[in-house]
């Protein structure tokens, strides 16, 4: 294998990934090319000087904050639970509610009818108050004028019929 | 055999099942076991002790919020490092866009004077090199400046000593696209950090 194609590998190999017959060919060849050992050599160094980055030690009341913020969202959530959230919570609960709700739509309607004030005086009105009001009916303003009309008078057929 | 019960041999799979059933303890003992790594973790991508413990708590926020609703569908650690990379990347995906459109205002401010302000760049960053003394500090540049999968490959390998496999699943792509993704990224580290061999 030439060198080019043996560097391309190397990565690999000192991360211990290549099949056992390409490792093998590419440590013979490292054995007897300086370049291509130098060129391991490198990577080698340059993924130990990784190290250098050390880790940071959490801040002690990193988990104090954590509880605290769990806590402060699970207020956040309760403040915001909707009218509704409890037929979510108890869904045996939401045939009874329906019901509920339509009883309680009925009842509202039927109230509503019996205390219709138009209707409440319909039923209210007494005898006497009905005759003025029929009084009032044009047709009976005009009463007299229609039985007394000349025309119905004179008209021989009608006056010839006999009642049975 | 379902996809859930081959990651029941997973400790900390075992311990997020009990915490379903209400065991708050056993939460707690993810939460002791993997906050330190989490925070470091993040740090790499976030380069902020604040934010990174911030998001950390997010990280473990999340997980505590799926008490309910978890399903093992992976190692836990597997999972776990998976929101974390999430949220760091979601995070610098936000300070890029802000970033963006602060230098946007600028050119707009300075009627686009871009000479003056490549200059100063270039000023600026040739004092940040000389003040840049601390190996550390190089090394998490060189780091930085790898594409996103790459670096996440190599925070993984390095700190975490994640498999293959494992880096395979957090980044969500198959095993020889790490591979790949670690050769090229030690190929780069390899060429920026060698003027700071010993010897």
């Amino acid at each position: 294998m030439k060198c080019q194609k043996i560097k391309r590998f190397l990565p690999l190999f000192l991360d211990g990934q290549l099949k056992e017959r390409r490792a093998l060919q590419i440590k013979a060849h490292i054995e007897v090319c300086p370049a291509c050992s130098q060129e391991l050599k490198l990577f080698e160094q340059s993924w130990d000087l990784l190290n250098k980055w050390e880790r940071i030690v959490p801040s002690p009341n990193f988990k104090a904050n954590f509880w605290q913020k769990v806590t402060q969202e699970e207020e956040r959530a309760l403040s915001r639970v909707p009218v509704f959230v409890f037929l979510r919570l108890i869904p045996a609960l939401r045939p009874v509610l329906a019901v509920c709700a339509v009883i309680l739509i009925i009842g509202i309607y039927l109230a509503n009818l019996s205390f219709n004030p138009s209707l409440l005086r319909m039923v209210t009105l007494t005898k006497s108050e009905d005759i003025q009001m029929l009084k009032e009916l044009d047709v009976l303003e005009e009463f007299d004028v229609i039985h007394n009309m000349q025309a119905l008078e004179d008209f021989e057929a009608i006056n010839s019929i006999e009642l049975t | 055999m379902t996809d859930t019960s081959n990651y029941l041999s997973d400790d900390d799979v075992i311990l997020m099942l009990k915490f379903q059933q209400g065991d708050n303890s056993a939460f707690e003992q993810l939460l002791e076991k993997y906050h330190a790594p989490i925070i470091n973790f993040i740090f790499k991508f976030i380069a902020d002790r604040f934010e990174a413990e911030d998001l950390a708590q997010n990280v473990f926020l999340s997980i505590y919020r799926s008490q309910k609703t978890y399903v093992p569908r992976a190692k836990f650690s597997t999972w776990i490092y998976t929101i974390a990379r999430n949220l760091a990347l979601n995070e610098l995906r936000r300070k890029r866009n802000r970033k963006e459109s602060s230098l946007e205002e600028t050119i707009e401010n300075e009627g686009g004077n871009m000479q003056k302000q490549r200059a100063d760049n270039n000023v600026s960053s040739a004092a940040k090199e000389l003040e840049k003394q601390e190996l550390a500090g190089i090394v998490k540049e060189v780091i930085d400046s790898l594409p996103q999968h790459q670096k996440t490959a190599v925070i993984l390998r390095r700190y975490e000593n994640f498999s293959y496999d494992e880096i395979a699943r957090v980044i969500g792509c198959s095993v020889s696209a790490v591979k790949s993704l670690l050769s090229r990224a030690k190929s780069a580290l390899k060429e920026g950090l060698a003027p700071y061999f010993k010897g």
